[in-house]
């Protein structure tokens, strides 16, 4: 299938001015979702091929849904807080605590390198502690009380869960959340590259952290885009999302030893409508832009795209247009969302952690459930591993859009010429 | 960090339409909700009040700054922020029958302001939805500040929580409370309302004196985090120069140098 050469387009929109970013070294990450609790394990499933997606029956009994659909649950059962910290109690602080633990040793590192309080802590979720309000909104309706182990303010507030991370490795420098749905930490990536480039800091830990929950199932089903089967992103009679859980963190430092480095960020706003995309993928496309201008690289830099692709009909549709209008159809184009289910405010982390993976291994994992293609997405979606390898991988661009029409594209890779 | 300039200030809460009402300190019972101008009604439909506020304050202060509501950079800061409408599908779930209104659900993510108001605009520039709990004006100006300083232009900051519904009201008693205020990175013509040319972390925490225009808060605003904007607007209106605590009662809270704009 011919398509005319990528051609780089002006956004419409004027694009930021100020000096060039400096490309900024990702230190460690770490990631767990229902792939694994460890981020070697989601890793070696990720380049095994192995999806971490099962009906919610067997995957997560608890959430006891009335429709069938499958999700993406972390497999064995998480440790406690510690007894210091056990009013933060919730299934989010205990996914965000389990992903630390892979990076804890290089953020105290960093800690006592740039001092605490120039290290930041910004993550991004969706639901926050949800799923504690949720059991303490049904004891609520049962008996008429809130049950006295439930803390509106350490277990719900989006809050919470970043003062809870940030106790445990002493960081000092600003700490907040940003919640803008499915975009969310993608964007924390770009609010700490701000952070640093406006000199107030010079590490941040970022990151996104969501649970499942049953408000967030109920919610896409009644929008009618829960697929009751596996997901299967870009693949032709795609019937929507599988939610998943998890969580994904990063460090990035001002400098510092690192193969892989943030090359730049995108944001747009579709300003279009609040659940559907643009459906010529315009605001998409104008963060891939946003995200290669700031990188200062151009479409025929871009080795791979870890895709948004929630295996919605729309989404993916839209998604496709902007990529195959901005980049062609010889860029492999994977949603690993085949592999974790939609981890709404964690995704965009998880995604990156994925992109970093593919600069590090020079792999693009195959497309899980994509196959057979759908005919309109003219994009080069992997359909195998063997495909994968055709090429290195120095340049991802990894997408995430949201509920709002909020757009972000991070650019993560290696820096300098090709 | 580069300067900013202070263009634009408002305030929306139960009683006091505007920020003029509210120094003023005369509360009219009959002002229960906003127009929200940037919210478009029929989208509108199933949305919480606190979406209204956000989006009027965010207005407000646009319109007072003269700046283009089709470009401004957008910041929206709230701690518990759709808990309104979470309520609502809580409510579906556990005492109905399951069933979840799509509208509702769509406008209980916590950027509903940010996307509602972009698409009433046709504002296509940045957006972002920031919670912080008490933190939460010192998130959207770090923020601002950072966004000004790689990009110029112009942002508008809008920070508000609403009371919240029954049964989490029982922990947590706060009246609704909005404040907008728009930044920009060069010197408006006829000048600015204060310059912010200082950002810092100051090691204690500073206590929150619940006073404003001469009399005492009543304790459901003062305990809302958008009243940590209050200092700010005293500051301002009083022309003086000073470091305002952007957050209040917390660990190690940040600090804005606002000086009056004396250049002619």
């Amino acid at each position: 299938m011919v398509h005319p050469a990528p051609q780089a387009r002006r956004p419409e929109a004027p694009l930021p001015a100020g000096p060039p970013f400096a490309p900024i070294p990702i230190t460690a990450y770490s990631a767990v979702n229902a792939l694994g609790d460890s981020t070697d394990a989601v890793l070696a499933a990720l380049d095994a091929g192995r999806s971490g997606l099962a009906p919610h029956g067997l995957a997560s009994p608890s959430l006891s849904l009335a429709f069938d659909t499958f999700v993406g649950a972390l497999p064995g059962s998480l440790p406690p807080l510690p007894p210091a910290f056990s009013a933060y109690e919730c299934r989010l602080a205990r996914l965000g605590m389990c992903a630390l633990g892979d990076v804890r040793p290089a953020v105290e590192r960093a800690v006592g390198r740039w001092g605490a309080t120039r290290v930041a802590l910004l993550l991004g979720t969706s639901t926050g502690g949800l799923d504690a309000t949720e059991a303490a909104y049904a004891g609520w309706a049962t008996d008429g009380r809130l049950p006295d182990s439930f803390s509106l303010r350490k277990q719900h507030d989006f809050q919470a869960l970043a003062e809870l991370l940030a106790a445990q490795v002493g960081i000092e420098g600003p700490c907040y959340v940003l919640s803008t749905a499915c975009s969310s930490s993608g964007k924390v990536h770009a609010s700490a590259a701000r952070l640093i480039r406006a000199g107030l800091v010079d590490a941040a830990l970022v990151g996104g952290v969501d649970s499942l929950c049953k408000m967030t199932l109920h919610g896409f089903h009644g929008l009618g885009i829960l697929s009751p089967t596996r997901c299967r992103p870009f693949g032709a009679g795609r019937d929507g999302i599988n939610i998943g859980e998890g969580a994904a963190l990063m460090l990035l430092e001002r400098e510092g030893d690192a193969d892989v480095h943030l090359l730049g960020v995108g944001e747009s706003s579709d300003a279009y409508n609040m659940s559907s995309p643009e459906p010529e993928g315009r605001g998409a496309r104008e963060a891939m832009e946003r995200a290669l201008l700031q990188a200062g690289l151009s479409p025929s830099d871009v080795d791979h795209v870890n895709a948004h692709g929630t295996a919605t009909p729309q989404n993916d549709l839209a998604e496709s247009k902007a990529i195959a209008a901005l980049l062609g159809d010889r860029v492999p184009v994977v949603s690993t969302k085949g592999y974790t289910g939609h981890l709404l405010g964690a995704a965009g982390a998880t995604e990156a952690v994925f992109a970093l993976h593919a600069v590090r291994t020079g792999r693009v994992p195959e497309a899980l459930g994509s196959a057979p293609l759908d005919p309109e997405v003219r994009v080069h979606v992997p359909l195998d591993a063997a495909a994968a390898l055709a090429r290195p991988i120095r340049r991802v661009l990894s997408n995430s859009f949201a509920f709002g029409g909020s757009n972000v594209c991070l650019a993560i890779g290696v820096p300098g010429a090709r | 960090m580069r300067p900013a300039y202070l263009t634009g200030v408002s305030l929306w809460s139960p009683g006091y339409g505007d920020l003029a009402a509210f120094v003023a300190g005369v509360e009219d019972p009959t002002v229960i909700d906003c127009a929200a101008p940037w919210v478009p009604a029929r989208l509108g439909r199933g949305s919480s009040r606190l979406t209204r506020m956000l989006g009027e304050v965010a207005a407000r202060a646009c319109e007072g700054a003269a700046v283009d509501p089709k470009t401004v950079a957008t910041l929206y800061a709230s701690s518990y922020g759709e808990i309104e409408t979470m309520v609502v599908l809580l409510q579906a779930i556990f005492e109905g029958d399951g069933q979840l209104s799509p509208m509702r659900f769509k406008n209980s993510v916590h950027n509903a302001a940010g996307g509602l108001g972009s698409i009433g605009t046709g504002n296509q520039a940045f957006s972002t939805a920031l919670a912080a709990a008490e933190r939460s004006l010192e998130a959207g100006l770090l923020e601002a500040m950072a966004l000004l300083s790689e990009r110029g232009g112009e942002a508008v900051v809008a920070v508000a929580d609403d009371r919240l519904p029954a049964p989490l009201s029982a922990q947590c008693a706060r009246e609704g409370l909005a404040v907008g205020l728009c930044v920009q990175s060069a010197r408006p013509e006829g000048g600015a309302l204060a310059v912010l040319d200082g950002l810092r972390m100051d090691r204690d925490a500073v206590p929150f004196t619940p006073t404003f225009a001469g009399r005492v808060l009543d304790p459901g605003r003062a305990a809302n985090p958008a009243a940590a904007a209050l200092p700010l607007l005293e500051a301002v209106r009083a022309g003086q120069e000073a470091w305002v605590p952007l957050a209040f009662d917390v660990p190690r809270p940040w600090a804005l140098r606002v000086r009056p704009d004396l250049v002619p």
